[in-house]
């Protein structure tokens, strides 16, 4: 899967697959071998395409900020599940997410799944629901961050109804 | 009969200040001068002495008048004359009547511990030198480490500090005021730090704040770190040929800059390998789907 990282609001499309026991960077056209070696404070090196840079990171939920070759990056892991849907649908409108005949909204603390009968309105409120175009029509999803929703991923099953 | 007041203009004025001290005997010296020029939003974030701007003969004028001011007022304490200086002339702005945050570039030029001055005068001791011992070595430069959004008009920022990791070495002096875990809040002034580099010249100054900023690491707040980097590598900045609006006239310098392409491919590559976890706790299948196998409803 296609995974994306946005910098200052611009995407960048990566994939990192396993090759010989290391990792491998897809961007375009190019393959490069990529390894990360950190502390506990996050200071440490990146090992890429033979070339090792010394590097300081920090993760916060989906915000990977780094600090590499003299200046700070701030890096916004995007779900690639959201990003296909906004780019297959846009926002979704209350009325698509009724017209499913299921609805299951969650925030970071509190997952749940509610029943919904197309004409009926929901009691809980889904903010900026979006539709996963993608998957037959059968999920639909809050926008709630993709550290949460994989935190809840072994837990929650309803999430994936 | 009307009556008119008429102010001079003063195109590009530089914003030039002097650090005097003064004690119960009534002997009071000045400690040179400081170029404030560089500000935002008419505060000033980058400062230095000796000034660039003036010659032997200007600051020795600036210096005994500022002096002259505080000896005339019968100042008792550490304070700062600031002026206008364009053209070849400087106007009287205001006296502040405190030590200032600029105040370590004339520390590190001089010797002299401010603080401790001000505690000595308060005690009621002389200063116990004259003018003629103050002396000027090198050259010094202070940064503002502030937490605000440069390209976004300098708005105030917020967050927690993730990893803080502060410059060193010969030359390299760090007034902190945060700690790593602390949180950036909205509810103070967002100066988070001064960085003072020194050398011999300003030229070497330069150099340590370059590589000073680059190795200043301060991670889950935006910072202006990167922007004073991009100031200080400035050719006018570097030319000394600065004013109160160098950074109107330059926008460019405090606006966002793309990665290049080598850095680009670090950044993502990293970031790939540091959220791989997050990944791929999202792609999971959920134990209870693994266990049903292929069937879903």
């Amino acid at each position: 899967m296609r995974h994306a990282f946005e910098i200052d609001a611009t995407p960048h499309e990566v994939w990192l697959g396993r090759e010989s026991g290391e990792y491998i960077l897809h961007l375009d056209n190019e393959r490069l071998p990529v390894s990360l070696s950190l502390d506990d404070q996050g200071h440490g090196s990146l090992r890429i395409d033979g070339e090792t840079v010394p590097i300081t990171l920090a993760r916060r939920g989906d915000d990977c900020f780094i600090h590499l070759d003299g200046s700070t990056w701030q890096l916004r892991y995007r779900d690639p599940l959201e990003r296909a849907s906004a780019l297959a649908h846009g926002s979704a409108t209350s009325t698509a997410w009724h017209a499913r005949g299921r609805c299951s909204s969650a925030t970071a603390s509190r997952p749940c799944s509610i029943p919904a009968r197309p004409s009926s309105s929901c009691r809980r409120s889904p903010p900026n629901m979006a539709y996963d175009g993608r998957c037959a029509g059968r999920r639909h999803r809050s926008p709630a961050s993709a550290s949460s929703r994989a935190a809840r991923s072994s837990s929650t099953p309803t999430m994936r109804a | 009969m009307a009556r008119l007041y008429v102010e001079r203009y003063i195109e590009n004025p530089r914003h030039i200040e002097v650090q005097v001290l003064g004690d119960d005997t009534g002997q009071v010296v000045h400690l040179f001068e400081r170029e404030c020029s560089v500000q935002r939003r008419f505060q000033k974030i980058v400062e230095e002495s000796p000034s660039p701007a003036l010659d032997a003969a200007t600051r020795d004028r600036i210096c005994s008048v500022a002096a002259g001011i505080a000896r005339r007022a019968g100042y008792r304490n550490a304070g700062t004359v600031e002026f206008i200086f364009g053209q070849g002339e400087f106007y009287f702005l205001e006296m502040n009547t405190r030590l200032q945050v600029e105040h370590p570039v004339t520390e590190q030029i001089t010797g002299i511990d401010l603080v401790r001055e001000q505690l000595r005068i308060a005690a009621g001791e002389p200063l116990g030198y004259t003018q003629d011992d103050v002396r000027v070595s090198g050259h010094a430069i202070e940064y503002r480490i502030y937490a605000e959004d440069p390209a976004r008009g300098y708005t105030p920022t917020t967050g927690p500090v993730l990893s803080l990791r502060v410059p060193g070495g010969e030359g390299i002096r760090v007034d902190l005021g945060i700690v790593q875990g602390q949180d950036i809040s909205a509810a103070f002034d967002p100066m988070l730090a001064k960085l003072i580099v020194s050398g011999r010249d300003r030229q070497q100054a330069l150099e340590r704040a370059d590589a000073a900023l680059a190795q200043f690491v301060l991670l889950g707040c935006r910072t202006n770190i990167d922007f004073l980097r991009r100031l200080s590598r400035h050719p006018v900045f570097v030319a000394g040929d600065i004013h109160t609006g160098f950074l109107d006239a330059h926008p460019e310098v405090a606006a966002d800059v793309s990665p290049s392409p080598a850095t680009l491919r670090r950044l993502l590559g990293a970031a790939a390998l540091q959220t791989r976890p997050l990944r791929d706790a999202a792609e999971a299948i959920p134990a209870l789907h693994a266990a049903i196998g292929g069937w879903r409803n």
